[in-house]
């Protein structure tokens, strides 16, 4: 019976398809041809850290062979002329390359495609296949909500980290940090760093011994301004009293009075430009980031002075600045976030996210209120959910969502 | 019958010496008698310090909603649309219309406003919602600002003279200037005015009468002004109503003549705002201020008509406001916890934590009562060629508060994130000042072909009753003034030549001498507040901020003129410079606090530095300019007169001492505010340069076959420019709240983790001075007489414009400007 199979598939290529050249025309002898398997690779800069892989499965004979020899046209096209008996094969490309300093994988494949004498192997556009090994930011409630009395509340924010890999990590000793910089205000920095750093105005640590706050594969770290249950102060609000962490900012002024849940552990506040309690810009015009923190002395050594120039209607303002940086290599990752019609740049450097996502057409719009910003969700090749990490904002999040600092729990 | 109110004076016997109001009066006969002669411009004075005469003529072509309009008329003035829903304070020979910056409005303050002799104080005038925390009340609230110029309406007065110079030792107080106001004093038909703009619309009726061949003349008038922020919302507007009754007797005998006025006089004026009841969310909340003052003036002139060598008047006059703000607003909080603190006494305390929701209730009630007496004298009488006239002086003044002051429940405060406690002012104590003055003016007629006019005159002023540990007490201020004035002859005119220099003293204000006491609530780091707590611990410190070395604000002027008048061609030219080094200032005083928090057993003991303002001598305000004026005769042929104005000014904003800074230290490193532990001491200029050069071009058309006036303004505002004066952002030094002393800052501290953030960068480049170029303006202006009985009159502001692009740093600026227009009809029946 197999045989029939592979006998009349062979058949049915010799006759469907002549584009191929058999090296002989004894149909009993196996037949080769020559195919050409054209690789699109992506329109950016990287370099190879790895040899471009092609892998060639024969599907009916289950056997495989790889081919690193490939012809390079130009930047963007790589040719694979190889050698192949008649058959149902199955191509797969893969590289490894850094690609804006990070170590990424440019991954394609075709499958099921029948080689024959008439056979062309369809161009294989590559996507870049970014690591899934540590959190991802998966949601960011920054806008706050609105009270049923149409006043804004502001106790409410969080953030949802989301285990993205496959084995169970630690939260501990992570930072969230805001940037100091505004999405919607360019400015002409000096001296510009952001090529190699963050530029941050508050930066909060999880606390921990290293092994205090694990996150399972696929789970959530909810990290939020206070952890109580804020319906019972406002109907359109969430219990966030089951968060992992709040951010608890210490005053010695009584009227900025942070609440405290005694059974939610307290971030560690490293640095936070305001005396009254720290809340996320609500109209989203900062990006956020999270990373850890290798160095001892960070306060002294991260101090950053700078330049810029403020551009208003009434003219230019030369301005100066302080703030803290934070090194991209410490960044684990980053959302910026603009109202859609008032982005004006990047806060972050492009490689570390490549775009913007939003709760708001325009600052004041008063329909981004209970509004956040949610990561896609995947299933990958083994059927595990996992989030889109492109490290492009645009790309990777579902814009204005309604707020539910639970929706990534199963 | 035309001499009427004029006491003259004849020495010698064929020499009539007049006092300003009587001048006043020749100027109306005299223009009576050259052919109706309009002026609608205002008219620069000549024998005395600077100072424009503004008449009626020129007052009802303007077709102004309040006095804040007559300011336009001033040199170096730019033409303002009337904005009636904010505070209107004057700001005299200051560059670009003057600063908004609270700590430089001692030039707003210190300019005095006389209505009929009487001056008005707002030395006791508190009313402000605490805390600065209203929308609404931050811009209406006119506190330690001096006059709010919309509270005076304009269509009762017949002459005002603002004498931007140096002021006759007569008139104390003062810093700045002084807005003398001359209302109508004659028998006059009925008239009535009524204008409407886009933004306000006003009603005005008054009359006088006289009988007994006008030795009884009783005038009264009545005024009603409603305007809005924005013609299509009803529900903020402003509200005026005026109402005025004055009597002038006079009795003559054969040697003596005596003239009682007495007038009679209300002010009632209402801010307002609501929320439009039809949206669903904070109908609670409204605005309301409301302003309700009478006053009662006298004054009683005798003069002898036998002798003729002296004359003698009294001017009493007592006030008396009402004055309340009431604020609802809806609260809720926006995070989830705060504190309903309502700790009257320093130390610790436990206290509620506010409801998520609750509708607080703030009035502010003042009562301030203001009376002022003057008794004074002339005399008239030579020495040598010299003709003297000699006044000596002699006034007291009483300001105090009655009012309940800040009423308000402390547990259900209108904003819960600033520390204030209610304060009645009833329990402030009264102000008393006394003032005296002597002058003299004196006349030299050198030679045909020059004369002198000199005034000198010396002014003093103490505070009455302050206690004994101000520095003020027992001491007096003195303030030499003289203006010397040369004048020459020449063909069909003269030639004048003058110079004026002046010490001008304000007094501080009530609030300034008696502020309002400072809390500082602290808590504990440590302790935390839950969801389940009700109460929470705090400690309160108090502060009673008064500064007993405050001074008054002096300011020294002087000025050099010239002029001349030839064949009715005026030209004067003034170059001035103003020196105020110790205006006043919310100065910030930084110590350290001790404090602690006992919660059951444990007790927390902490230290922190505590910053507060106290009101000091820190301001200063230096003016400099020249302004000039021309004015054409009236060209027959065309019926057209032309005046160019315009003016030079320069006005540096900065303050006199070194200044701690806490308001950009904001930093929190390690959980720690940085402010808790240190703060830095500053020896940087927190100022500004404001300059601008303007001209405008007058052409006026008076027609009086047909009643037609038409003036042009041409508005040319070559330049404005600001600069912000560098600052130095690296503090000489700073204090540590652990020792509580001051230490200097040395290069080391640039790395430590808290005292680096102690350092303010500032770009240099941010002390650029900016510059707008030249715009241009259109302005018009038309009276036609209809009937026997009435005009009509309309006008509009910047009917056309002429604003260029710019570039600044690349970036190009476009400017565009509205028009502003209005009309109005007046009846005389």
């Amino acid at each position: 019976m197999r045989n029939y199979t592979i006998y009349s598939i062979v058949l049915f290529a010799v006759l469907m398809l002549a584009a191929c050249h058999p090296e002989k025309n004894n149909p009993k002898q196996t037949v080769k041809h020559d195919v050409a398997v054209t690789i699109l690779l992506p329109d950016t800069t990287f370099s190879g850290i790895s040899d471009a892989v092609l892998t060639v499965k024969n599907i009916n004979l289950n056997t495989s062979q790889t081919f690193s020899t490939a012809n390079r046209v130009d930047d963007t096209t790589l040719v694979y002329n190889i050698r192949l008996e008649e058959g149902f094969y199955d191509f797969t490309f893969s590289q490894e390359v850094l690609l804006n300093r990070l170590e990424v994988k440019l991954k394609t494949y075709c499958r099921n495609v029948s080689i024959t004498e008439t056979c062309d192997v369809p161009a294989m556009r590559t996507t870049i296949v970014y690591p899934t090994k540590d959190f991802v930011i998966a949601e960011v409630y920054f806008s706050g909500s609105i009270t049923p009395e149409g006043k804004q509340y502001n106790g409410d924010k969080y953030f949802v980290l989301y285990n993205n890999s496959d084995s169970v990590l630690y939260a501990d000793g992570l930072v969230l940090v805001e940037s100091e910089y505004m999405t919607v205000r360019k400015e002409d920095v000096t001296p510009d760093m952001m090529d190699s750093a963050m530029t941050i105005d508050a930066i909060y640590r999880v606390g921990g011994n290293g092994k205090q706050h694990p996150v399972a594969p696929g789970k959530t770290f909810l990290i939020v301004d206070n952890a109580i249950d804020h319906r019972t102060i406002n109907s359109n609000s969430f219990d966030l009293s089951q968060a992992d962490v709040e951010w608890y900012d210490e005053s010695t002024n009584a009227y900025v009075t942070d609440i405290d849940n005694p059974e939610v552990e307290n971030m560690e506040k490293i640095y936070c430009y305001t005396l009254t309690i720290w809340v996320p810009h609500n109209q989203g015009h900062k990006a956020f980031a999270i990373g850890r923190i290798p160095a001892e002395q960070y306060l002294q050594d991260y101090f950053f002075k700078y330049d810029y120039q403020l551009v208003t209607d009434a003219g230019t303002f030369d301005m100066s600045s302080t703030a803290y940086l934070f090194p991209n290599e410490w960044i684990i990752d980053a959302v910026n976030t603009a109202p859609a019609t008032t982005y004006q740049w990047q806060v972050t450097a492009d490689y570390i996210d490549a775009g913007y996502t939003y709760v708001a057409d325009y600052g004041q719009d008063k329909t981004r209120y209970g509004k956040s910003v949610r990561r896609k969700q995947y299933m990958d090749d083994r059927g595990v959910k996992r989030l889109q990490d492109t490290n492009n904002s645009t790309e990777d999040f579902l814009t204005a969502q309604q707020a539910d600092p639970y929706y990534f729990h199963d | 019958m035309l001499f009427q109110g004029a006491v003259l004076h004849a020495s010698p016997p064929d020499c009539l010496v007049l006092d300003s109001a009587q001048q006043v009066l020749l100027d109306s006969l005299e223009r009576m008698f050259t052919l109706q002669e309009v002026v609608v411009t205002a008219k620069e004075v000549t024998n005395s310090s600077s100072a424009s005469i503004i008449g009626k003529e020129a007052m009802e072509h303007l077709q102004p909603s309040s006095f804040t309009d007559l300011t336009n008329m001033l040199p170096g003035a730019s033409i303002k649309d009337p904005n009636l829903t904010n505070c209107n304070t004057i700001h005299l020979r200051e560059a670009c219309d003057g600063t908004s910056n609270d700590q430089y409005s001692t030039s707003s303050l210190g300019t005095g406003f006389v209505i009929d002799g009487a001056p008005m104080s707002t030395d006791a005038n508190m009313q402000y919602i605490q805390g600065g925390t209203s929308n609404q009340d931050d811009s209406r609230a006119c506190v330690n600002k001096g006059v709010d110029m919309r509270t005076i309406s304009t269509d009762d007065i017949e002459k005002v003279e603002i004498i931007r110079g140096v002021a006759n030792a007569e008139y104390g107080d003062i810093t700045s200037g002084l807005v003398k106001i001359e209302r109508t004093t004659k028998p006059t038909p009925w008239r009535a005015r009524f204008k409407a703009d886009g933004f306000s619309k006003l009603f005005f009726v008054g009359k006088g009468v006289g009988w007994n061949e006008e030795a009884t003349v009783l005038n009264f008038a009545l005024d009603y002004l409603n305007a809005k922020a924005d013609p299509t919302n009803t529900l903020e507007n402003y509200q005026r109503i005026t109402g005025s009754v004055r009597l002038q007797q006079q009795w003559k005998a054969e040697d003596y003549r005596i003239k009682w006025q007495s007038n009679l006089d209300y002010t009632g004026s209402i801010d307002a705002e609501k929320v439009d009841p039809d949206i669903h969310y904070n109908r609670e909340d409204s605005y309301r201020s409301e302003y309700h003052k009478a006053s009662w003036s006298n004054s009683i002139q005798y003069s002898n008509a036998s002798q003729e060598w002296w004359s003698a008047s009294v001017q009493a006059n007592v006030s008396a406001e009402r004055d309340r703000i009431v604020q609802s607003r809806f609260v809720q909080l926006t995070t989830p916890v705060q504190p309903a603190i309502d700790n009257m006494q320093e130390g610790n305390a436990t206290v509620e934590l506010l409801p998520y929701q609750y509708v607080a209730h703030h009035s502010v009630e003042g009562l301030p009562v203001n009376i002022f007496v003057r008794p004074k004298a002339q005399f008239y009488f030579d020495t040598w060629l010299l003709k003297h006239k000699a006044g000596v002086g002699v006034e007291w003044k009483y300001d105090k508060n009655y009012g309940n002051g800040q009423v308000y429940d402390m547990r259900r405060p209108l904003n819960y994130q600033t520390a204030f406690r209610p304060r009645a002012y009833y329990d402030i104590p009264a102000g008393n000042q006394l003032g005296w003055y002597i002058q003299d003016e004196i006349q030299l007629p050198v030679c045909e072909m020059l004369s002198f006019d000199l005034s000198v005159g010396l002014r003093g002023a103490s505070l009455l009753g302050i206690d004994k540990t101000y520095a003020m007490h027992g001491k007096c201020y003195l303030d030499p003034r003289a203006n010397l004035t040369m004048n020459i002859p020449v063909k069909k005119g003269h030639v004048h030549i003058g110079a004026s220099v002046g010490q001008h003293t304000k007094m501080p204000t009530l609030l300034m001498l008696y502020p309002n006491r400072l809390y500082f609530d602290l808590k504990s780091s440590e302790l935390t507040v839950t969801q389940k707590d009700t109460v929470m611990n705090i400690y309160t410190r108090i502060v009673n901020p008064i500064n007993f070395d405050l001074r008054p604000a002096r300011n020294l002027k002087w000025e050099v003129r010239a002029g001349l008048e030839i064949d009715k061609h005026n030209l004067n030219i003034t170059y001035f410079r103003e020196n105020m080094d110790d205006g006043f200032r919310s100065w910030v005083q930084c110590e350290p606090v001790h404090y602690y928090i006992v919660a059951g057993e444990e007790r927390y003991d902490y230290t922190r530095l505590m910053t507060y303002s106290i009101p000091l001598n820190g301001s200063s305000i230096k003016k400099q300019g020249v302004e000039w004026q021309y004015q054409s005769p009236r060209i027959e042929t065309i019926h057209t007169r032309f005046t160019i104005n315009g003016a030079w000014l320069r006005t540096e904003y900065q303050n006199s001492v070194s200044m701690f800074s806490a308001g950009n230290l904001t930093a929190v490193v390690n959980g720690k505010a940085v402010s808790d532990r240190y703060i830095g001491l500053y020896d940087w200029n927190d100022g500004t340069i404001r300059e601008n050069v303007n001209t405008n071009i007058i052409a006026d058309v008076h027609i009086p076959k047909i009643g037609l006036t038409v003036s042009a303004t041409f508005e040319l505002c070559w330049m404005m420019a600001t600069q912000t004066m560098v600052k130095n952002g690296v503090p000489t030094s700073y204090m540590d709240a652990e020792d509580g002393l001051l230490h200097p800052y040395t290069e080391a501290d640039y790395t430590d983790s808290m005292l680096q953030h102690l350092v303010f960068t500032y770009n240099k480049d941010s002390f650029r001075r900016r510059v707008e170029p030249f715009a241009g303006y259109l302005n018009l202006r038309v009276q036609k007489s209809v009937t026997k009985y009435a005009n009509i009159a309309f006008y509009v502001n910047r009917l056309l414009d002429y604003m260029p692009d710019y570039d600044v740093d690349g970036v190009t600026v476009h400017r565009n400007v509205s028009s502003y227009f209005g009309m109005e009809i007046n009846l005389h029946i």
